[in-house]
């Protein structure tokens, strides 16, 4: 299958998917769909759900291509739904109310670091290529209550701004600052502790 | 001068900004206060580790399997 030109915008090809052109709409699947998946799996850690999200999320794109009107990118379009997607499926598959005990034992800010605590900087830069590493932060992830868990997806995977996210989950945006800031710092404790265990 | 109780709210606000540059008068504390520099230092590396881990690197025949599974639904679809 032609997968498109490398330089052709998400834009341009919508333009010619509208325009009749056959072959298009695959082309921005394969575009996107790894995306997606990736957003659903951190939202969601399940891999059935997540090809649930990604099937949705293109099925809606499918349907709604004609209310498309580019106030905002394609990709921020598709990604919105996406995320929407993640959300209800989230939400549906809650059956009990969240303890956020976890964010609650998050250390005060500005505590003084022991200086025995594993040192997570020289640390950012392996995740990509330490697959280990890269399932401790996973794994630190899926451990917050899901309403911190969707948060820091949202802004560390997707890159919402904290407005996008305050809207997405009908929060104010000091209350997203401050859950995300809280989720992070719960995700370092954790890393921390599984990576000393670990002898890193 | 800052003080360390000025970080809280640094942080916060590096929780959600795209520039991450550190605000007048954060930074002379910052080169004199190696917890609260430690404390910065940590929320990037959590942001860029989270985004990384998150990154899911489908292989070819994974992404052509989803690919097809929603182009399947789509055709289903009509």
């Amino acid at each position: 299958m032609d997968f498109g030109e490398p330089a052709e915008t998400d834009e341009e090809l919508v333009a010619r998917l509208r325009a009749g052109e056959p072959g298009i709409f695959p082309v921005l699947v394969h575009r996107h769909s790894a995306r997606v998946f990736g957003l659903a799996m951190g939202m969601l850690h399940n891999a059935q759900d997540a090809q649930d999200v990604v099937q949705e999320t293109f099925l809606s794109v499918h349907r709604r291509l004609d209310g498309f009107r580019g106030e905002s990118s394609f990709r921020t379009w598709l990604m919105r739904i996406a995320t929407n997607s993640a959300l209800m499926k989230l939400r549906r598959r809650r059956r009990k109310p969240e303890l956020p005990l976890v964010i609650e034992e998050a250390e005060p800010q500005g505590r003084e670091l022991s200086h025995e605590a594993v040192d997570l900087r020289p640390l950012a830069d392996k995740v990509h290529h330490d697959r280990q590493l890269a399932a401790h932060v996973r794994a630190a992830v899926e451990a917050l209550p899901d309403r911190f868990r969707e948060e820091l997806v949202l802004a560390d995977y997707q890159g919402l701004s904290m407005a996008e996210i305050g809207d997405l989950l009908d929060l104010t945006v000091p209350n997203v600052k401050t859950r995300l800031h809280r989720a992070r710092l719960a995700v370092r404790d954790r890393l921390r502790s599984r990576l000393g265990e670990d002898g890193l | 001068m800052t003080d360390c109780a000025s970080l809280n709210e640094f942080l916060v606000d590096l929780a959600s900004a795209d520039d991450e540059s550190v605000p007048p008068g954060l930074e002379q504390h910052l080169a004199l206060c190696e917890a609260c520099a430690r404390q910065v230092d940590d929320v990037r590396a959590v942001r860029l580790m989270v985004h990384d881990a998150l990154d899911l690197e489908l292989t070819e025949a994974d992404q052509a399997e989803l690919d097809a599974m929603v182009l399947a639904a789509i055709a289903r679809q009509g």
